[in-house]
């Protein structure tokens, strides 16, 4: 029993020095994180806990054995570009981009910095990735909707409100551009409900547009994934409910700021998965390799309020279906 | 292993030899011990380590190894069951949607329920209903929009009909918007016309699953379908990539057993990547699927390799901490045997004092306590030993000391053969070595039987003026009871004696002990030895018995110095009556040859001419008067060389003789002797026949002499000489045999034949004449010459007496190659044996701008005189193979040779220190005509000398030369003496000189001594004349061709230098005579 202890004990001794010389070589390993939108957005925030949430899990300790680098564009084009320039300068070990525009902008400027995207839109049709299967390039991630997913949209609205005919999916062209690919892509989709595009750069912009909307009835609005629309959510709300439109959102948040109700994917959890993929980068997985993600998990959220004030009366089958129903 | 001694027994070693404990097996034995503790224990530690370290990592590594794969196992079947409770969940789920039939309830109210399930079941992300017919009722999605009411028909596909038919339908895997798993599951209702509902079920959650295993650090686990596809991979590239694994062992192995099939679990395979993986399944429950949880081997291994690199670790540490301790144990160890071994040693080497101190408390000082016991028993006995050995050594010191001084005494005593200072010598040694105050010798006179004081020693003047010249009788007090009594005698204290005048003169000197010790011989007594001491008291034992024997000594001594004395008078006596009989010789030899040399000299005038001096009737007495003379003078001659043989004072002198003219010209002189008897002279001689090395005069006799001994014994016979060489016993030798026809003799007679005053009988003599010394003679020379002579004969039929010479001493002169050289204008040639000399001189020639020759004999100087021709020689006396005067001999005799002017150098003698000769020949009287003829003609061939000089103060003679010399091409002028022929040499330089030697005035000696001084004269070449018996340091003098004679020790290169300066310059000039005789 002694020597068993006294063996060990050597056998530990001799094994100690190497191993802290292991850890003591290793340099931290750096991620950089572009956000699309400010940091006191609370649900971004949410979202970037999970991912550390994620990392911590997986062993990354933002000051430990990795550094964290955060950017906040706050939706605005021009600091997009700004911080993709900085965080490529500082060459990290892999980049978290938030948004399409972000990859878009960082896509300009490395081909060799893996770049993770945690809420991709139409990554094969803006040629982020050869395919969603195998990237191929320094890019991939999770992708947030998919164009079914406007049907979706279109068939939640008439669910809420029978009369609507008209739907338009409010967006900004410059940062989101694949909503044209979507709309090719919906083309087919066989509805009783015409599908429109409201692009707009401003508010301004998009309440001329409302107000053109607003003058027949039986129109609707749809605010899908933009930095434009997330950033301008809560306007967006109350423009809505201003002009007693059914609005549907891709965003947790236009249902808490007032809207209708939103359905998509649980971002959270997307986030929390994308830094699975920043593991796998940092031990030496290539992105080429590793598919496309697509979201797996949907919320629905209804805000009755909201319905009441629009005078609609919610089915009690989507509120049973209803992740969250706001009174 | 260093063999090299340690400090401490190096020092030990310095201590001298007598405490060497041998070191080196010491060193050696100490370190091997050492090393076989050190090795024995390091090897026993390291070997227990290691055999229980290799179990130890070998169990570990099978219990490692076993729990991993149970691991591996359970997270399989863990992970197996999860997918399973996964699938049965979404299957039971779907169950609900199957229970009722179509006909009951409503599309909206399934609708809604479809849209729940979806809420519920998040894998589910589409569901379809089929109504029993296969039409698709209801379609509700996550993603796209709900279809209410399609009508499409699915009674063909698979989904419905295997559902249909067994319940549940498992699809195949495949794969939504490119990426996302699916699968699609279908369940068929209880009753038959509740349809089949539909669900694509999303895989990705098996893919959390799976991704969510951790096994190890690296391992994972996987998926593979009922085809043996991947349906699940962390790595969901792979899985996208529709990856076959059924090439795989472990799949195959797994299939294989989820078959039934009886098939070995593999544990260790390569996985997909090609890396060796430790790997287990599970089947997962009625999917048909198979789930892997691999690790891979490196990792699985590590705590293995872990474990080897601590042990190995262990081992060395073992390995060390056992040296060190082995290090310990053995110093612990072999200290102590070292002590002891090094202790034993000291002991052994005689150091007795050696204690051996181990204080180990084990056997090792038991060992130790015997080692000083044995020690101190040994130190005891060696002790009283020690104390018997230093007693005897005392004693015999003691004796020693007595004995050398005895021995030294008696030395003393022997040195001296003079009897007074023996006695002298005596009496001081007796006090010396008794140690008292004084003493005396008495010597016993036989004839009167009285003693006489003859030696006293520290006795005062008035003791031995009383005491000399006094007799005493035997009846003399104490000294005559010693001599009759024959036995030492002492009177311990004289004052306790009687009163007597004796004792009183002696206490009066102050003596008060006495003891007399005789002189003892084996005849009788010699007398007595009184010693005195001034101390009263009994004299020593063994002082007396030391006295005892140094009498006896004493009188040894005393014998031989009476011995000596006897001795030297006869010897004197003898050299006077030898000086007389010399004296006797030589005045005989002078005084009966003088009147010979008339008598022969003048009857030979007389019958060379007869007609001037009217003789011509007389012619045959004169003959006969001749022959006897001459026949006496051989007799004369004969008896002389005995006598000078008998005293030892016959020398030889040896030098290179030609064998033919010698004996033609003995033969010329026998041939009248064989014609008396009538006999036939027959000669046979080698023509080719060496120069030998002998004295020709004594050969010469020795010839003559048996040829004459050989004509007087035969009559009207044969007398043959034959001379050959021979080879006998590896020499080279010249045999002369004179072989006769005569009385011969018989083996008695030969035998007596050789002795002197004999002849073969007593009636010879009468009938045949002569002295009987000839053979006898020619014996002795013959040996002398390093020859013998021998006979063979028979009586009555003749005798052969054969002379054996030693033959040539290959003095082989080089053939005549030389002729072709021209004279070395500036060479001489140094012959010495001395290597020294030889480069003393050579250096000085060379200073002089001589080129110079060496040879280191007499042979070689020679051979090389012919090769080079140099301008001179110097020839060194004394040299091993051939000696000077040969050299010079065989020099002269080459004709091409003779004119070298040579310088002898040589170790002369003291008194002729400088003395140069230039004698150039020599006869000796009486003159032989042909001799001296032939010797002149040598002159006369190299060059015509007109005037001759003859110096002699015998006017016959003179008139004798003269008329042999009427006729010849000479001019004859006369001198009577030394001093006349210089004035005549003054006068007129002569080409040659005949000088006699003895002459009054002035000897011949002197005059060729002055002829050398003179540089005008050195070169007339001088034939002596002399009546003398020349011996070799004459001949010696005189030698021809001799220019100079230094003293080798002492001659000054300048003198050398000088005299060859000289002689070249010389040389040039009407050449010297150099001949020799």
């Amino acid at each position: 029993m002694r020597r068993r202890e006294f063996l060990t004990l050597i056998g530990a001794a001799a094994s100690w020095p190497v191993a802290a010389r292991a850890q003591q070589s290793k340099q931290p390993q750096r991620v950089g994180v572009l956000m699309t939108v400010a940091e006191n957005d609370p649900d971004s925030q949410r979202r970037i806990g999970a991912f550390r949430e994620g990392l911590q899990a997986l062993g990354w300790v933002d000051g430990q054995n990795v550094t964290i680098e955060y950017r906040w564009a706050a939706g605005e084009i021009g600091r997009i570009q700004q911080y993709a320039e900085e965080l490529v300068a500082l060459k990290p070990d892999v980049i978290l981009a938030n948004s399409t525009p972000v990859i878009g902008a960082l896509q300009k400027l490395t081909k060799t910095i893996p770049i993770v995207c945690a809420l991709v839109n139409d990554p094969v049709g803006l040629g982020f990735v050869a395919s969603l299967a195998r990237p191929g390039g320094n890019i991939t991630g999770f992708t947030f909707i998919d164009p079914d997913l406007i049907g979706k949209w279109m068939e939640l609205l008439q669910q809420v409100a029978p009369s609507i005919n008209r739907a338009a999916l409010v967006f900004n062209p410059k940062t989101a551009p694949f909503y044209y690919n979507f709309m090719r892509a919906l083309a087919t989709t066989r509805s009783s409900i015409e599908l429109g595009t409201m692009a707009a750069g401003t508010m301004e912009e998009l309440r001329t547009a409302v107000n053109d909307q607003d003058r027949n009835p039986g129109g609707s609005i749809i605010i899908g994934p933009d930095p434009f629309n997330i950033v301008h959510i809560q306007e967006i709300a109350a423009l809505s409910q201003q002009h007693r439109l059914p609005a549907i959102s891709v965003y947790r948040q236009f249902v808490t700021d007032g809207g209708l109700m939103s359905y998509g994917p649980d971002t959270m959890d997307i986030f929390r998965r994308s830094a699975s993929y920043i593991d796998r980068i940092l031990k030496g997985a290539s992105p080429a390799d590793l598919p496309v993600q697509q979201p797996t998990k949907f919320e629905l959220f209804v805000n009755l309020k909201s319905a009441q004030a629009l005078g609609l009366t919610v089915p009690p089958t989507l509120l049973a279906l209803a992740d969250e129903v706001i009174e | 292993m260093n063999d090299l001694p340690s400090e401490p027994q190096r020092s030990a070693e310095d201590a001298g030899p007598a405490d060497r404990p041998s070191p080196m097996p010491a060193a050696r034995v100490r370190n091997r011990l050492f090393s076989k503790y050190v090795g024995l224990f390091a090897a026993v530690v390291t070997l227990a380590l290691l055999a229980n370290g290799i179990f130890d990592v070998w169990f570990y590594y099978q219990e490692h190894k076993t729990s991993l794969v149970r691991i591996q196992r359970e997270q399989a079947e863990a992970a197996a069951a999860k997918i399973g409770q996964f699938i049965r969940e979404i299957e039971s789920q779907l169950g609900w949607t199957t229970q009722l039939p179509w006909s009951a309830g409503s599309i909206e109210q399934r609708r809604f329920d479809a849209l729940r399930l979806l809420r519920q079941v998040p894998a589910i992300t589409e569901l379809s209903q089929l109504d029993a017919s296969g039409k698709e009722r209801l379609r509700v999605s996550r993603l796209a929009m709900d279809v209410v009411g399609s009508g499409t028909d699915y009674s063909n596909d698979p989904k419905f009909t295997e559902a249909m038919a067994r319940k549940v339908y498992y699809g195949p895997v495949y794969f939504r918007r490119e990426s996302e798993p699916y699968m699609t599951l279908a369940i068929a209702g209880t009753r038959r016309d509740a349809g089949v509902s539909v669900a694509e079920v999303n895989l990705k959650l098996i893919w959390d699953v799976v991704s969510q295993i951790k096994v190890g650090e690296h391992g994972n686990a996987y998926v593979v379908g009922a085809q043996g596809r991947l349906i699940a991979h962390p790595d969901i590239s792979l899985v996208l990539r529709n990856t076959d694994m059924s090439s795989l062992a472990q799949v195959k192995s797994a299939r294989a057993g989820a078959a039934g099939e009886s098939a070995e679990v593999v544990q260790e395979a390569k996985n997909i990547q090609g890396r060796e993986v430790l790997t287990a399944s599970a089947p997962v429950p009625q999917l048909g699927w198979l789930m892997f949880v691999e690790l891979p081997a490196e990792e699985a291994y590590a705590p293995l390799y872990a474990a080897f690199r601590r042990l190995a670790f262990i081992l060395l540490a073992a390995l060390a901490f056992a040296v060190v301790s082995g290090i310990f144990l053995a110093r612990r160890m072999v200290g102590p045997i070292q002590a002891l071994q090094a202790g034993a040693a000291r002991i052994g080497s005689g150091d007795l004092s050696q204690r051996i101190s181990i204080k180990t408390g084990d056997e090792l000082e038991g060992l130790a306590d015997q080692f000083n016991e044995m020690a101190g028993r040994l130190e005891e006995s060696y002790a009283g030993l020690e104390e018997k050995v230093e007693v005897r050594t005392r004693e015999l010191a003691q004796s020693v000391a007595e004995l050398t001084a005895l021995g030294e005494v008696t030395r003393a005593v022997s040195s001296t053969l003079d009897l007074e200072t023996l006695l002298s010598t005596i009496v001081a040694k007796a006090v010396e070595l008794s140690g008292t105050d004084g003493g005396a010798v008495w010597v016993l006179d036989p004839a009167t039987e009285e003693l006489q004081l003859r030696a006293t020693y520290g006795m005062s003047r008035e003791l031995i003026g009383s005491m000399q010249g006094q007799t005493a009788g035997l009846n003399t007090l104490v000294i005559g009871d010693t001599v009759r009594r024959r036995e030492p005698v002492q009177i311990a204290d004289l004052r306790k004696e009687p009163p007597s005048p004796i004792y009183e003169t002696v206490m009066k000197a102050g003596f008060l002990a006495v003891l007399t010790v005789p002189l003892i011989h084996p005849d009788g007594v010699l007398g007595a030895l009184v010693i005195r001491r001034k101390e009263p008291g009994e004299f020593p034992r063994h002082t007396i018995e030391l006295l005892q024997t140094f009498a006896a000594q004493s009188v040894l001594a005393i014998q031989n110095a009476n011995l000596f004395a006897e001795v030297e008078e006869k010897g004197r006596q003898l050299e006077i009556a030898s000086r007389h009989k010399s004296q006797f010789l030589a005045n005989m030899s002078h005084e009966l040859r003088t009147p010979l040399n008339a008598i022969i000299g003048l009857t030979d005038m007389m019958v060379a001419n007869a007609p001037r001096f009217g003789t011509e009737k007389a012619l045959e007495p004169l003959r006969r008067v001749h022959r006897a003379g001459t026949h006496l003078l051989g007799l004369i001659n004969q008896v002389l060389d005995l006598s000078k043989i008998e005293a030892g004072k016959l020398d030889l002198s040896t030098e290179s003789v030609s064998i033919p003219p010698l004996v033609d010209e003995v033969v010329g002189t026998a041939r009248p002797l064989a014609e008396q008897n009538g006999n036939r002279l027959v000669v046979e001689c080698a023509a080719d026949l060496a120069p030998i090395t002998v004295d020709p005069m004594r050969l010469r006799q020795i010839l003559l002499n048996l040829l004459s001994n050989a004509c007087k014994f035969t009559k009207n016979g044969e007398v043959a000489l034959t001379v050959a060489p021979r080879r006998i016993d590896g020499h080279n030798v010249v045999e002369f045999a004179v072989r006769d026809t005569g009385i011969g003799m018989t083996a008695e007679q030969q035998a007596k034949l050789f002795e002197e005053f004999t002849q073969a009988e007593s009636s010879t003599a009468r009938r045949f004449g002569g002295t009987g010394l000839g053979l006898a003679i020619t014996r002795r020379l013959a040996r002398m010459m390093g020859g013998d002579v021998s006979v063979t004969s028979e009586a009555g039929k003749g005798s052969v007496f054969t002379v054996r010479l030693p033959g040539p001493q290959q003095i082989t002169i080089p053939a005549a190659q030389s002729g072709a050289l021209a004279p070395n204008g500036n060479c001489i040639l140094v012959i010495d044996d001395d290597a020294t000399a030889r480069d003393l001189l050579t250096e000085h020639l060379k200073s002089e701008g001589f080129a110079v020759a060496t040879a280191d004999g007499g042979l070689e100087g020679i051979k090389l005189a012919k090769e080079l021709r140099p301008m001179a020689i110097t020839l060194d006396v004394m040299m091993p193979d051939l000696d000077g005067w040969s050299v010079l001999a065989a020099l002269r005799q080459d004709a091409e040779l003779a004119d070298t002017p040579v310088i002898m150098v040589s170790i002369a003698d003291e008194n002729r220190r400088g003395m140069a000769l230039g004698a150039a020949g020599y006869l000796v009287k009486p003159i032989d005509r042909e001799r001296l003829i032939a010797m002149l003609q040598r002159f006369r061939s190299s060059r015509l000398p007109r005037r001759i000089l003859v110096v002699d103060d015998d006017p016959l003679l003179r008139e004798r030369v003269r008329s042999w010399l009427d006729g010849q091409p000479w001019t004859v002028s006369e001198a009577s003496n030394g001093r006349e022929a210089l004035s005549r040499i003054q006068e007129s330089k002569p080409d040659l000189i005949l000088l006699d030697l003895m002459m009054p005035e002035m000897d011949g000696f002197q005059v060729v001594a002055d002829l050398q001084r003179s540089a005008d004269w050195r070169d007339i070449p001088v034939i002596v004349i002399t009546a003398r018996d020349l011996d070799a340091k004459d001949r010696e003098r005189l030698n021809s061709g001799i220019r100079s004679v230094l003293v080798k020790e002492s001659f000054h290169p300048s003198e050398l230098i000088a005299r060859i300066r000289r002689l070249v310059a010389n040389d040039g000039a009407p050449a010297a005579a150099k001949a020799v005789s």
